[in-house]
């Protein structure tokens, strides 16, 4: 581990880290409501996935609690909503989003999430500017470290290369190195993985979920690809149209209630599939899983 | 029995092969081989399937069989006659367009941004078939349903559309044309997975039931493997492995194949819905 092991980041696992509690997301004045009443709870050092498709709220709940909802006729209202024993419904909110130290966020799309005329080094030096532990002089030593711990091989070219000079998996790594030097508690990753192909996805996950077990951080992953959280993570929360239907261990998906949540789960093409003339598609799966509340 | 089986389909389509095709890319000093002499054959109702990670040629592949970029040695053959001859005419041009249709990956893109969705199916229908307004519109209602789509959808600009909507129209303009050859290059991968399900069905429907040659590009094993009876695995713009689609799955031969298939390796029970249950 970069740096050693600090102590704020030893879990106490009784109590969360993250509370949510009937978390609503409305945006243009109310018109759109993109999650309602949305409550779960994330324990230091666990990972958890909110999953659903486009349109969900996924998106919109991880987003409004990494406090990056800020356009103009936008809400964010909840009874609780604290990381870490701080009301984040108090956060000043104005035009910029604001960052709560502690939280940190990577994207789908590396490309537009980092900035396409800095260099990395210049991009880590600025992220790197949080960590105290890390004076100014160190900072290239500690940059390149930081490279190497998320999988990158050539660090000197790396730091001098700008974003579209890189390959889409090593913009990937970069990001997550961004997001954790400064030693987040919880990483929230939003479809991290839904650019890339299939063993790389795979690769980028396996290292967001060891980067955040060495640095104890806890995780909380969006994505519509059920069956790679139900392989990474503890827990998943399953929203539909703007609601939480579902909240369950990883471990215990073949025991799920709702329907959606079958028909996520069933809807995944598998290996087996070569044999058969029809794919089952979640409509039919939820049409047969009628009523739905 | 599939609406879209019915109707005009009057190319006559007997065979595409790529012999020995190879695509080179770069300067001299620094050739770059994307595709290092493929060979494959589509014979009607027959369907591949190509599989390999991102770098591995199977897009560069896919845009050579459907003409639209040349390889550097080899050929591509539509019947026997090479794509480029057929591009050569624009008569020659309609008739291949006729028989050969390409699905891309990023519906975003592939729609024109200042024209209505059905304005942009209605296009080849009237090009490609000499179709009247009326008659082409008639043709993009039924194909457009056939889809699982509301019709009224048709009369919205693309960005008006989730993806999922925009790939069946994507799909609806090229089965309007009703092709002997669809080359579908990463269709479902920006997708979400529940309705990914809905749009592999499409596509295999038509192909049954039209005998249409299907070519199927992704990097999605499973997906690929139920699209596709056939299964072509390239690595590094070359073919490693090839076989009936349960072979390579169930009796992997190359390293490469199964480090593959390992990524999906993932143990699922088939979930069935429940009886009855209510939120």
């Amino acid at each position: 581990m970069t740096g050693g092991e600090s102590q704020r980041h030893e879990p106490r696992r009784d109590e969360p880290l993250l509370r949510v509690d009937g978390l609503t997301v409305s945006f243009a004045d109310g018109a759109v409501t993109a999650a309602q009443d949305v409550t779960f709870d994330v324990r230091p050092g666990e990972r958890v996935a909110v999953v659903g498709e486009s349109g969900s709220g996924k998106s919109a709940t991880c987003t409004a609690i990494g406090g990056y909802v800020s356009d103009a006729g936008s809400s964010v209202t909840a009874r609780a909503l604290e990381f870490a024993g701080t009301d984040l419904t108090r956060r000043r909110t104005g035009r910029i989003p604001r960052r709560t130290p502690g939280i940190s966020m990577v994207f789908q799309d590396a490309m537009t999430s980092l900035d396409a005329v800095w260099t990395v080094g210049a991009q880590l030096k600025h992220a790197l500017a949080a960590d105290p532990d890390v004076s100014r002089g160190q900072w290239r030593s500690a940059a390149a470290q930081w490279l190497r711990h998320v999988g990158l091989r050539d660090t000197d070219r790396v730091l001098r290369a700008r974003p579209y000079e890189l390959s889409g998996g090593m913009r990937q790594r970069v990001m997550l190195a961004i997001a954790l030097c400064s030693r987040p508690r919880l990483l929230i990753a939003d479809e991290p993985t839904s650019a890339l192909d299939a063993s790389l996805s795979q690769e980028v996950m396996e290292l967001v979920v060891r980067l955040t077990d060495e640095t104890g951080a806890a995780l909380l992953v969006v994505s519509h690809d059920i069956r790679l959280c139900t392989e990474y993570t503890d827990r998943l929360v399953v929203m539909y149209r703007s609601r939480m239907v579902e909240d369950i261990a990883a471990d215990r998906t073949a025991a799920a209630q709702h329907p959606y949540t079958r028909g996520l789960l069933a809807c995944v093409p598998t290996l087996s599939d070569h044999s058969s003339d029809r794919l089952p598609t979640l409509a039919e799966m939820m049409r047969e899983g009628e009523p739905v509340g | 029995m599939n609406p879209l089986a019915e109707g005009f389909i009057d190319s006559e389509f007997t065979s595409l092969r790529a012999e020995k095709v190879v695509r080179e890319f770069g300067p001299r000093r620094r050739r770059h081989r994307a595709l290092d002499g493929i060979d494959l054959e589509l014979v009607p109702g027959s369907s591949l399937g190509i599989v390999g990670e991102s770098g591995s040629g199977k897009s560069t592949l896919s845009r050579l069989l459907v003409g639209l970029d040349e390889p550097t040695d080899g050929a591509v053959l539509l019947d026997g006659r090479k794509v480029r001859d057929w591009l050569a005419t624009p008569a020659s041009r309609v008739q291949f367009r006729r028989t050969v249709q390409y699905i891309a990956q990023d519906t975003t893109s592939s729609f024109d941004p200042h024209r209505t969705l059905r304005d942009s199916v209605r296009t080849p229908l009237r090009t490609l078939h000499g179709m009247s307004g009326s008659a082409a519109d008639d043709v993009v209602d039924e194909t457009v349903a056939a889809m699982g789509l509301d019709v009224a959808l048709a009369d919205r600009m693309p960005h008006q559309v989730s993806g999922g909507q925009r790939q069946r129209f994507a799909i609806a303009r090229s089965f309007a044309v009703r092709p002997r050859v669809v080359l579908c290059d990463e269709i479902v991968s920006a997708l979400d997975v529940s309705v990914q399900g809905s749009i592999l069905n499409l596509v295999k429907d038509y192909c049954r039931s039209t005998s249409a040659a299907l070519v199927f590009v992704s990097h999605g094993l499973p997906a690929t493997a139920f699209v596709a009876d056939d299964l072509v695995v390239m690595k590094d713009g070359r073919i490693v492995e090839s076989g009936t689609a349960a072979d390579v799955v169930e009796r992997p031969q190359h390293e490469y194949t199964r480090s593959l298939l390992a990524a999906y390796a993932f143990t699922r029970k088939r979930v069935e819905p429940l009886e009855g249950v209510s939120s």
